[in-house]
């Protein structure tokens, strides 16, 4: 199972904010973390991440600095800022709006039938 | 033989012939694909087939073009105003230094009796010759810079002759608005003995014109090479 292209696009931003609040990262760190919390089904095409992160920086959500890695090359940290925690709770009460809904949909007697 | 570093830079001018992928960009995608291909390999692929997978992974070039344009619509501006202002502050440069050029010719001639004609001939062809001389160092590095494709994507060549013109037309704007100013204030009949006076202060003004706008323009390069605030 696949995610659709539209839950894909709705789905990114919360989810690179959730990591980011833990933990600042680099883009290959977050792909790499999403694809093992989703067990692989959750695959973006690698690139798209990054218009992603510029667009959220450009928001002033989160924040990125240059750093020179293990490796000997330098890369950019990405965290969260003041605006993107808010952000990122107010996504939080709509996802888990819809997902109740759902879930007491999916769990309960029908409500329309009498 | 597959030369690993020479995919990936191959990849990279493929990539860095977009104007919306930034050189900042480049080298975090660059990154990415070598963490990618350094994974791959721990998996089993060899060399190439690791570099040809990661390299899919992270998209067309085209498509991660786009998509970086949309995310920032207002950069391709700031960029194409960036090097209007690095054009303009060439020209200035080329300028001073043809002016001090010149003043050297005049007095080195002057010293040998030569008339003004031949001071203002030689003087102007000096000029010129070093405007050119410009020129010719600028176009030389558009042709041999690498990313010559993407400057020219980019419309260097429009916002170029845009700033030249725009630089010509203040300074003679400048120019024009001092003689005639000058001039009229001859006309209104200032006395002869503020002359000197009035030359003086004409001369700071333009003093003062020639030091500004080169602090203006790099303040505005700085404002635009600045990070990005936040927009909330």
């Amino acid at each position: 199972m696949t995610l659709s292209k539209e839950l894909i696009a709705a789905s990114t931003t919360p989810l690179v904010l959730s990591i980011l609040e833990r933990e600042e990262c680099y883009g290959y760190a977050l792909i790499k973390q999403i694809r093992q919390l989703s067990g692989d089904r959750i695959a973006w095409s690698d690139g798209m991440l990054y218009p992603v992160l510029r667009r959220l920086e450009t928001q002033g959500l989160i924040s990125s600095a240059w750093r020179s890695a293990d490796t000997g090359r330098r890369r950019r940290y990405y965290r969260i800022e003041n605006d993107g925690r808010q952000e990122l709770a107010r996504l939080r009460e709509q996802w888990n709006l819809v997902g109740s809904v759902l879930g007491r949909l999916w769990q309960e007697d029908p409500l329309c039938s009498t | 033989m597959f030369d690993l570093n020479e995919a990936i830079g191959a990849w990279r001018r493929r990539m860095g012939a977009n104007p919306d992928i930034q050189e900042g960009d480049l080298d975090e995608l660059e990154d990415h694909l070598r963490e990618g291909v350094a994974d791959l390999r721990q998996g089993g692929l060899n060399e190439e087939e690791a570099f040809l997978v990661a390299a899919r992974r992270l998209g067309d070039p085209e498509v991660l073009a786009g998509e970086f344009a949309t995310a920032d619509p207002g950069l391709r501006r700031r960029v194409r105003l960036r090097w209007m202002v690095v054009g303009a502050l060439a020209i200035l440069v080329l300028r001073f230094f043809g002016d001090v050029m010149a003043d050297f010719l005049t007095g080195g001639m002057a010293f040998m009796n030569a008339g003004p004609q031949l001071l203002g001939w030689t003087s102007g062809i000096l000029r010129l010759t070093i405007l050119l001389v410009g020129g010719l160092l600028f176009w030389r590095l558009l042709a041999s810079d690498a990313a010559a494709g993407r400057i020219r994507k980019l419309g260097i060549w429009s916002a170029g002759v845009m700033s030249m013109l725009l630089v010509s037309l203040a300074l003679l704007i400048g120019a024009a608005s001092l003689r005639g100013g000058s001039g009229w204030l001859l006309g209104v009949g200032v006395h002869s003995s503020h002359l000197p006076a009035m030359s003086l202060i004409t001369y700071w003004f333009r003093a003062g014109l020639l030091l500004l706008l080169p602090l203006l323009l790099l303040l505005l390069l700085w404002l635009l090479a600045r990070p990005r605030g936040k927009t909330r």
